[in-house]
């Protein structure tokens, strides 16, 4: 599974461009053409590789060009050029800025916060009991219920004069409190509905990575006399971390979440708000940003993946980083046996 | 209690759910075989076949894949209307029978098996369609059941698509229907929250009922398929 083939050709750095075209061409075509070439590779890629190109590459590229023009979406011809003037324009808007700050307090909140519960969550869905596949599935339902249900149903439970959260925070003194109409409140309030709908689907991916531990770790943990929190915050994360690069909520719908669940419905209040400086509207969901991130993680693991020697899909630690507490786990096997 | 029969019948009668559930079933179907097909073909050529540019051009996908889908939304939209999908199964179903994302989780499933099936299967004369199709396909099985769920709860509860295609009634989908459910001509009117309720569980069940008995797949077929580093 090397990656020779991709590399560019040695030598030939002084050569004129007629002189290339006549002598290194034929040879290229040669190299590409070649028995090294598997290329019936191409036909098994073509499927997609059309259907990427028409229904992704070409918008992209068409996104990209309409950035730099002045199109009102009537026609194409009436596109006019105006270069970087969109983008100068975003440059001064106050709104949004106030958008990219939202997203990025929505981002810092809703990414470790929704890891921590659901970790927790899946912690607990581990177990080996009767109908456990029973409770998985009512954590799952979150995640598959329409959005315009789940909005429904936030919003009389969160009502300030009607819903039971209020009640309840009444009945204990704490008056009632306007979660999706302060602007200090609503935002944090919508990280929490998002994190309710999306820790189900973070749940699965955890239990993925928790199950890919060997049962000598939990084992070596107990002999140890390790606290079962401990023995969560020691082992788990090392051992399933790597199942977060697997990208959150791919789904078409799922980047809408935030404005969907809050502004939807009641688009007044979201425009007062927008005055005040900002909820989550619609430009909002700023890409980049949460994506960003997880595309270097991903981009790293494939880079890794494709540059390595050795035996398939299994990447190895490096030599000079053992696993101290996979160490001791052996030894403790050892001395069980021994004995 | 008593207001229960009423509720479920009125749900059936008010919108053509019939009508709306068999389009749902018929676009989730082709899109889920869709994907199923194409991408694992594609993840075959990207992680056991050798041709030139197959780690650039998979670098290309990997880039897209962080794209949201809005941003691609209105070109897409202006591609289909152009082929003269709008309105149709064709612009429901064809824009979303292939995703990157399924190529990503079948080659990493592709990947974790040995050379050592296709260099024996090779020796034995087997062409790369066989060996794609009768070794690696069966042994690689929680993956495309995780890819199918995956496919499955996307196209099933997808509703920005379907309403930008879907114009009129035979072409809506469960989804759109239980949108429509909550709008409110004005601030005075309140939708008939029950009948949402009603409409909103049904919906949910067949992805519901999917996923608890593919659960046990589908947590396997991410660890094996998983980004193991």
């Amino acid at each position: 599974m090397s990656s020779i083939q991709d590399r560019a050709l040695p030598g030939g750095q002084t050569q004129g461009f007629f002189q290339a075209i006549t002598t290194r061409g034929p040879r290229l075509w040669q190299r590409f053409w070649s028995r090294s070439n598997e290329r019936i590779g191409y036909l098994f890629i073509l499927p997609s590789l059309v259907h990427t190109i028409i229904f992704l590459a070409i918008p992209l590229v068409f996104s990209f060009y309409l950035s730099f023009t002045d199109w009102r979406g009537v026609n194409l011809q009436d596109a006019p050029f105006v270069g970087l003037g969109n983008y100068d324009f975003l440059r001064g808007d106050r709104r949004f800025w106030a958008a990219m700050l939202n997203s990025a307090k929505y981002t810092l909140m809703s990414v470790p916060l929704g890891m921590a519960i659901s970790l927790a969550i899946a912690v607990v869905m581990n177990q080996k009991l009767r109908g456990i596949y029973i409770f998985r599935t009512l954590f799952f339902m979150p995640v598959i219920s329409s959005w315009v249900a789940v909005a429904v149903i936030w919003v009389t439970l969160l009502d300030t004069r009607s819903g039971i959260i209020n009640w309840l925070l009444d009945l204990v003194g704490l008056g009632p409190v306007p979660f999706l109409q302060d602007a200090n409140t609503a935002l944090p309030t919508l990280v929490l509905i998002a994190i309710w709908k999306g820790a189900g689907f973070q749940m699965v991916i955890w239990l993925a990575g928790l199950q890919a531990i060997p049962q000598e770790l939990y084992e070596a943990a107990a002999i140890d006399g390790g606290v079962a929190l401990a023995g969560l915050l020691a082992h788990h994360p090392p051992a399933a971390r790597a199942h977060h690069l697997l990208p959150r909520g791919h789904g078409r719908d799922r980047v809408i979440p935030g404005v969907y669940a809050g502004v939807r419905h009641d688009e007044g209040r979201a425009a007062r708000l927008d005055r005040r400086g900002g909820v989550p509207h619609l430009p909002a969901r700023v890409p980049g940003l949460r994506h960003g991130v997880r595309f270097g993680a991903v981009l790293g693991a494939v880079w890794r993946d494709l540059h390595r020697d050795g035996a398939a899909g299994v990447v190895q630690p490096p030599p000079g980083r053992r696993d101290p507490f996979l160490e001791r786990a052996g030894t403790w096997n050892r001395r069980w046996k021994a004995t | 209690m008593r207001s229960t029969p009423r509720t479920t019948s009125s749900f059936f009668t008010l919108l053509p759910f019939g009508q709306y559930f068999l389009n749902t079933v018929i676009v989730t179907a082709f899109t889920v075989i869709g994907q199923l097909v194409i991408c694992s073909m594609a993840a075959y050529g990207f992680a056991r076949l050798n041709f030139i540019g197959r780690n650039t051009i998979f670098i290309l996908y990997l880039a897209t894949m962080m794209i949201p889908f809005q941003i691609t939304l209105i070109p897409l939209f202006l591609i289909v209307h152009n082929l003269g999908w709008v309105n149709s199964f064709a612009g429901l179903i064809v824009p979303g029978i292939s995703s990157v994302f399924g190529i990503f989780l079948l080659r990493q499933a592709f990947l974790g098996i040995p050379n050592d099936y296709q260099d024996a299967a090779r020796i034995d004369g087997a062409s790369e369609w066989r060996i794609f199709a009768q070794i690696f396909l069966p042994l690689t099985g929680p993956a495309l059941a995780t890819l199918a769920v995956f496919a499955f709860m996307g196209t099933w509860t997808d509703l920005l698509w379907p309403l930008l295609i879907a114009r009129d009634q035979g072409m809506r989908t469960l989804e759109l229907g239980l949108a429509y459910f909550s709008v409110r001509p004005n601030a005075y009117i309140q939708p008939n929250w029950p009948l949402l309720m009603a409409a909103a569980v049904v919906v949910m069940l067949p992805v519901l009922v999917v996923y608890f008995f593919a659960q046990r797949y589908f947590i396997t077929g991410i660890a094996l398929s998983g980004v193991k580093g």
